[in-house]
């Protein structure tokens, strides 16, 4: 850490201290110092960049941008700040797009949100918002919602006549006599979810995808501003409500930092066993998304019929399937009764009963491995360069888990090891999504055997442990928290003001958002039939790509 | 002969067929995924198929702005005519035989052979780039598997020395099965290659192209290329079942019932290798075609020429 | 290669023979039972205090309060349940003692309406109070009115007697 910390010496900074074990925390006094500073961390091994947030101080006239660098093979993190003017017309910062690769679409989504025009962006245009939102930075406090809703209708035929104009300058510019088109992979394709992709092929053979994204923008970021600390778990869940404890579990770490409440060990053990069910319940969707894409529809339908099981539990645990909002700060929202325990025993032992058919059948399915093995293959250099993680980057080789580098909850009590892959194609994503699952069942049953050890002992009261009282009306300050979330790492970055209600501002990192701009990348030269096929296996949730 | 043209086998005949088959499918297919199909409209849900074709009836038959008018709407009747031609040529039962000639095989195999034209022109007629994209994999999907379905159609002419489908059934025998076994296995192959279905569903494929060259059809018309589809597959599959099989000729009696049943046990094989295996793509499918399928049906041949020798006596 | 597709193909089978939980026909049979679902609301006016928690912390503003014509403790929620998310914070956070006013856990699960434009405003969970019950309050509060008024009464006869007594 201290070598880090000496890269800072010679440039003016406000102030360079240590945050948890494995970060640190520098602001910047001037921001024309930046490409510097981005030159030498580079070389010192963090590679990565995670995101780029901004926050509005609309009192002090300064808008602060925060960089969060990560270093994949020695986990040591740096947490960059600096101050920008807040007017429009000096509003700017230099890019760092010329020496790392993963900020290209953080930046343009900095940009749309808030009017930062970073200078050197070799493509700086809106992303995520519609058109009707183009130059009105919608994120900034100043920006007036109940005024722009009131004109809806010329809003909408604004959108669709940008779209015909679209239409028509593409047609002006492809040769009419050659076989190239665009193609629109659109927002109503059987495989493709709510993103469009505009696909520049020439017969069956790809030149070039562009994607659109921001079909399910519902501004989650401004919907917590709006309510008060408990009320916002129902945004949070809502990021991808396939796995919706571990985002929940992530914000409620950062509202108990800043209030400096600390939890029970059974409210910790709790957490673990529904952040795992949680991710058992979205990766069996995940596989079945990546058969469907082949046109098998069996997995799905198999890891369906075990999911309900799954499913049951957390029913009778907190009273709803799916979107299930039961995590708060504080702990859980919810006891324990015995007989739940009994539910989750029936799930484990329904997937031990499957999983050898599951492996032998579609795990190691030759067919499958003929078209799979040689497509979309992502190096370790791609995945320092872009930020990729979670299953994308264990699939590749590299050793990173959040729930080991940075252990949360109960994780440093719990025997676990990497599990990864060697090679990087879409295979190997397969793959390494049955091993996860099997991983995660064997999470559940070592802490289901310690927490039912405990209320043998006496020392665990289910009925009583599970929540402290956190304050209504927190202190000024901000804290960032990690966790694994069953797609990748969410990084959740939480600033309060002085005797706050509710938060002032929330940055969620989406794992997906870095996933998808590899898809220029790795499709390039290849055939139409193999888009569905490389992106069911990138594992993209149209849900937490847009917020 | 009304009798034959209107009812069996003709046209009531093909209806009825459409909508068991269909039923049939859906459920089996549902028991291999561990659910249930169709089950709320009549015993066992086997009115649910007739309530979705005459639906199809009563729906508006939409043209889009801009298509070729004969191509678009004249092509679905075409390929409907077109594939319940074939079925006039087929021994139903010992005494039930439309059209009776010496060279039924030759046209069964020629006007199985035409149809994907046909298909080919309504993706082309459609003003629709995914409806183009799927007439031209039609296009090259049918030409490398029809070499291999010619081929292995025609040993057994070979074997029996005649072409009348009639008198192929009569000589059949459990040694003429056994014989004939391996032209079945690549028969079987060529045919999943032939009718679009898994693994080689690459025409149709609803996660690439948005339903190939049927995306613009509704209605009316898309009811009758579906019917189209399923004339398809049942002549395929008597065909497969008259020339391999043994036709009606059962263990104790022979009646149209045997070839029913035969019918339908290719049908639950085709249906479980549906629910194994997943697509493949166009170049794979043309690797496996010329490297493989056509030298073997090739082979073939010579393996028919030394067992006549061997079993039967003569050459001719 | 074949041979290893012929087997895959043998396994799948296997599926023909297991129970899975989509058999049930849930026409006629439940397919799961628990008692903390969140279901239908049911509103006890009898036990409500008027506190207005669970319309301070409704996330999407489903609740809105009915006004009845006491002076205390006159207010009751009624939820519109084509907004509402069915989240449970509003039974979490209600005060009220032995049970809660507002309550979702185990309510009825098969929330049907129809489908025109004016059968989705009609669809909330409204509290219907018969007039004996607003009678019976409006009497109590008349009783207590009263009773107050006899106590101060009383109170400024004692304090005039003891003046009187001082002289």
């Amino acid at each position: 850490m201290d070598n880090l910390k000496s890269i800072f010496k010679p440039f003016d900074t406000k102030y360079v201290e240590d945050y948890k074990s494995s970060w640190i925390k520098v602001k910047l006094s001037y921001s024309t110092n930046l490409l510097d500073v981005a030159k030498l961390l580079y070389d010192n091994g963090l590679r990565s960049i995670s995101t780029i947030s901004a926050t509005d101080f609309l009192e002090d006239n300064v808008m602060e941008i925060n960089y969060f660098f990560e270093d994949l093979v020695n986990k040591k993190n740096c947490w960059l700040k600096c101050d920008v003017s807040r007017e429009l017309e000096h509003c700017k910062i230099a890019s760092i797009c010329g020496i790392y690769k993963g900020a290209l679409w953080n930046e343009r989504e900095t940009y749309s949100m808030f009017g930062v025009e970073f200078v050197g962006h070799p493509d700086l245009r809106p992303i995520i918002i519609s058109q009707d939102f183009y130059d009105k930075f919608p994120f900034r406090k100043d920006f007036d919602w109940e005024e722009h809703e009131k004109n809806t209708v010329a809003n909408i035929n604004f959108i669709s006549e940008s779209f015909e104009k679209e239409e028509e300058e593409n047609e002006k510019k492809l040769d009419v006599n050659s076989s190239e088109m665009i193609l629109n992979w659109g927002p109503t394709h059987p495989s493709s979810g709510p993103i469009r992709l505009k696909v520049h092929c020439d017969g069956e053979d790809i030149l070039g995808i562009d994607p659109d994204i921001g079909f399910v923008w519902r501004a989650l970021e401004h919907l917590v501003t709006k309510k008060d600390f408990v009320g916002a778990i129902v945004a949070v869940e809502r990021l991808c409500f396939m796995d919706n404890i571990n985002s929940m579990v992530g914000y409620a770490q950062a509202v108990e930092e800043i209030a400096g409440v600390e939890i029970t060990e059974f409210a910790k053990w709790m957490r673990v066993i529904l952040g795992e069910v949680g991710r058992i319940s979205s990766h069996f969707m995940g596989m079945g998304g990546f058969y469907n894409a082949m046109g098998l529809h069996t997995v799905a339908m198999w890891n369906m019929d075990i999911r309900e099981f799954f499913l049951d539990f957390l029913e009778s645990y907190s009273g709803a399937r799916i979107a299930t909002a039961s995590v708060e700060a504080g702990g859980v929202r919810y006891g324990l009764a015995p007989e739940m325990l009994d539910e989750l025993q029936k799930a484990l032992d329904k997937f031990d009963a499957t999983k050898d058919d599951i492996r032998s059948i579609f795990v190691k399915n030759p067919t499958m491995r003929s078209r799979a093995s040689t497509i979309g293959i992502l190096s370790k250099d791609d995945v320092y360069d872009y930020a990729l993680c979670g299953v994308l980057a264990r699939a590749s080789g590299v050793k990173t888990d959040v729930r080991i580098d940075e252990p949360y909850g109960a994780y440093e009590h719990i025997n676990m090891d990497y599990v990864t892959q060697d090679g990087g194609s879409s295979k190997d994503r397969l793959v390494q999504l049955f091993e996860e699952i099997e991983q995660s069942v064997d999470i559940i049953k070592q802490a289901k055997a310690h927490i039912e050890k405990k209320i043998e002992e006496g020392e665990f009261n289910p009925t009583k442990d599970y929540m402290v009282k956190v304050p209504k009306k927190l202190p000024k300050g901000e804290a960032i928290s990690r966790v694994e979330w069953a797609r990748g790492e969410v990084l959740m970055h939480l600033v309060t003001e002085e005797k706050a209600k509710s938060p002032y501002r929330l940055k969620m990192k989406a794992p997906s958002f870095n996933h998808t701009m590899m898809v220029d990348y790795l499709l390039k030269g290849q055939t139409l039939s193999d888009i569905p096929l490389v992106f069911g296996s990138l594992y993209v949730c149209q849900g937490d790509l847009d917020r | 002969m009304l009798f034959e043209i209107f009812i069996f086998p003709g046209i009531l005949y093909i209806l009825l067929w459409t909508v068991v088959l269909y039923w049939f499918f859906r459920k089996f297919m549902a028991s291999l995924h561990k659910r249930v199909g169709p089950s709320f409209n009549g015993p066992a849900g086997s009115y649910q198929t007739l309530f979705d074709l005459s639906k199809l009836l009563t729906k508006e038959s939409i043209t889009p702005k801009g298509v070729n008018p004969y191509l678009f709407s004249l092509m679905p009747l075409l390929a409907t005519i077109l594939a319940i031609i074939p079925t006039a040529l087929i021994p139903w039962s010992p005494s039930v035989l439309v059209v009776p000639s010496e060279y039924g095989l030759l046209g069964l195999v020629v006007l199985i052979g035409i149809e994907p034209f046909l298909l080919f022109l309504t993706g082309f007629g459609s003003n629709n780039k995914y409806s183009f994209l799927g007439g031209i994999r039609i296009l090259t999907q049918m030409i490398s598997m029809e070499t291999a379905f010619f081929l292995s159609a025609l040993s057994p002419a070979i074997l029996f020395g005649t072409l009348n489908l009639a008198s192929i059934v009569e000589q059949s025998s459990w040694l003429s099965f056994f014989v004939l076994l391996p032209s079945f296995m690549l028969y079987f192959i060529a045919l999943l290659g032939l009718l679009e279905q898994p693994p080689f569903n690459i025409p149709d494929a609803e996660q690439e192209i948005v339903y190939g060259f049927y995306t613009e059809y509704s209605g009316t018309n898309y009811f009758l290329l579906k019917v189209a589809e399923f004339s398809e597959f049942m002549a395929v599959f008597a065909g497969g079942v008259v020339l391999f099989l043994g036709g009606y000729k059962g263990l104790f009696f022979d009646n149209f019932i045997c070839l029913f049943i035969k019918m339908l046990f290719i049908a639950i094989v085709m249906m479980v290798i549906r629910a194994s295996t997943p697509r493949i793509t166009m170049k794979q499918m043309l690797k496996f075609s010329w490297k493989y399928l056509v030298p073997l049906t090739l082979l073939n041949i010579v393996w028919i020429m030394l067992s006549k020798i061997l079993f039967f006596g003569t050459i001719v | 290669m074949i041979l290893n597709i012929a087997k895959k193909v043998f396994r799948v089978s296997k599926a023909l023979f297991v129970k899975s939980p989509a058999q049930k026909d849930v026409r006629h049979t439940k397919m799961h039972e628990s008692s903390r679902y969140r279901g239908q609301h049911t509103v006890d006016y009898e036990t409500c205090i008027g506190c207005d928690s669970c319309n301070k912390i409704c996330p999407t503003g489903a609740i809105t309060m009915k006004h009845l014509p006491f002076k205390k403790k006159n207010i009751v929620p009624e939820v519109n349940l084509g907004v509402c998310i069915f989240c449970g914070l509003c039974e979490d956070v209600c005060p009220t003692k032995p049970h809660k006013s507002i309550v979702l856990s185990g309510g009825r699960y098969d929330m049907l309406t129809g489908g025109w434009h004016k059968d989705q405003e009609d669809f909330w969970v409204h509290v219907d109070i018969p007039q004996s019950y607003i009678d019976s309050r409006l009497e109590e509060e008349e009783a207590q009115r009263v009773k107050k008024e006899l106590e101060k009464k009383k109170k400024e006869l004692e304090k005039n007697q003891q003046e009187v007594s001082k002289v």
